[in-house]
């Protein structure tokens, strides 16, 4: 209209711009979650309390080992020990997908197979495999930065020993303390080290969580070999 | 701010900055707004576009029209050059 009524250029530039920028709107605003708002909190909630109401059940006090997908059929999952013997035993073998499980060869050796936020999360986010703590710096970055906005920024650093220090800037994700996050962590603690297990191809455990300021800082125990 | 709020207000105020731009200096080629606009849609989209599957199906159906005009563009300048005569 611009170009052939009043023949300027930078008016029709400027339309141009407009329609480039209304698509861009409209391709986030589709691709956007349908859900009404509030609704995943809701759902995400009553997971947890779900799960929590097991753990209490259940007598479960040991820490969550996450599994990699090589390690779990069914994607990253959570073997959560029945016994409460704190030598953790490392599954040697895929464990088929069910909810009860024999991951070893002594009687204690039973556990629960479940799934946690992280879970879905990764599966959905088709991590890719890496060996160095860049690949997976640069996987929870693209994860928890860029596509759920849960954080400003993650940094990894080693600490030795198999064990990795995560620091998460200003994490947004806030939750009510429930007892499945003393066996499970809480969801963002999930999230890094599913991640963790899966770029790494190891078990991983949450061995401390703790919140700072406008940080959350969580010790990662890398298990096993790489599978 | 979130990535969706960060990507669309840098390509906008990247937008806006080109056209004040070009017009400062008269520019009246409008096939070179157009192919600047196209060249930093891919540069944003590539440095700050969210990564949310559908949205990013989105992005890349537009970054294909975009690449079509520009080609378009491309296309009507080499005609020009060898032949003399444009597409449009």
């Amino acid at each position: 209209m611009a170009y052939t009524v009043m023949s300027s250029v930078p008016l029709t530039a400027l339309g141009i711009a407009a329609v480039i920028v209304g698509s861009v709107l409209m391709a986030i605003g589709r691709g956007s979650s349908v859900l009404p708002s509030g609704i995943e909190v809701a759902l995400h909630e009553s997971s947890l309390e779900n799960l929590s109401a097991l753990v209490e059940e259940m007598g479960l006090r040991v820490k969550a080992i996450y599994l990699p997908s090589s390690l779990a059929e069914g994607g990253p999952l959570a073997l959560v020990p029945v016994s409460s013997n704190p030598g953790i035993k490392v599954p040697s073998s895929r464990l088929p997908r069910r909810f009860l499980i024999r991951y070893g060869p002594r009687a204690e050796d039973v556990g629960f197979l479940i799934s946690t936020p992280g879970s879905v999360v990764v599966r959905d986010a088709e991590v890719t495999r890496g060996t160095t703590l860049g690949n997976l710096e640069n996987q929870l970055n693209l994860i928890l930065v860029r596509r759920f906005y849960l954080a400003d920024s993650v940094a990894i650093s080693e600490v030795g020993d198999d064990r990795l220090v995560v620091e998460l800037a200003n994490p947004r994700l806030r939750e009510k303390r429930l007892l499945v996050h003393e066996v499970l962590g809480s969801s963002l603690a999930s999230m890094a080290a599913s991640t963790a297990a899966e770029v790494l191809g190891r078990p991983v455990v949450v061995e401390e969580e703790e919140e700072r300021r406008d940080k959350l800082v969580l010790v990662l125990r890398l298990l096993g070999e790489a599978s | 701010m979130r990535s969706h709020e960060r990507y669309v207000l840098t390509l906008a105020l990247m937008y806006a900055l080109t056209v004040v731009v070009l017009a400062f200096y008269h520019e009246s080629r409008l096939e070179l707004y157009v192919s600047l606009m196209v060249l930093e849609y891919f540069v944003v989209t590539l440095l700050l576009s969210p990564t949310e599957p559908r949205v990013t199906r989105g992005l890349n159906v537009i970054g294909v029209v975009l690449f079509a005009i520009f080609m378009l563009i491309v296309a009507d300048k080499v005609m020009r050059i060898l032949y003399g005569v444009g597409l449009f």
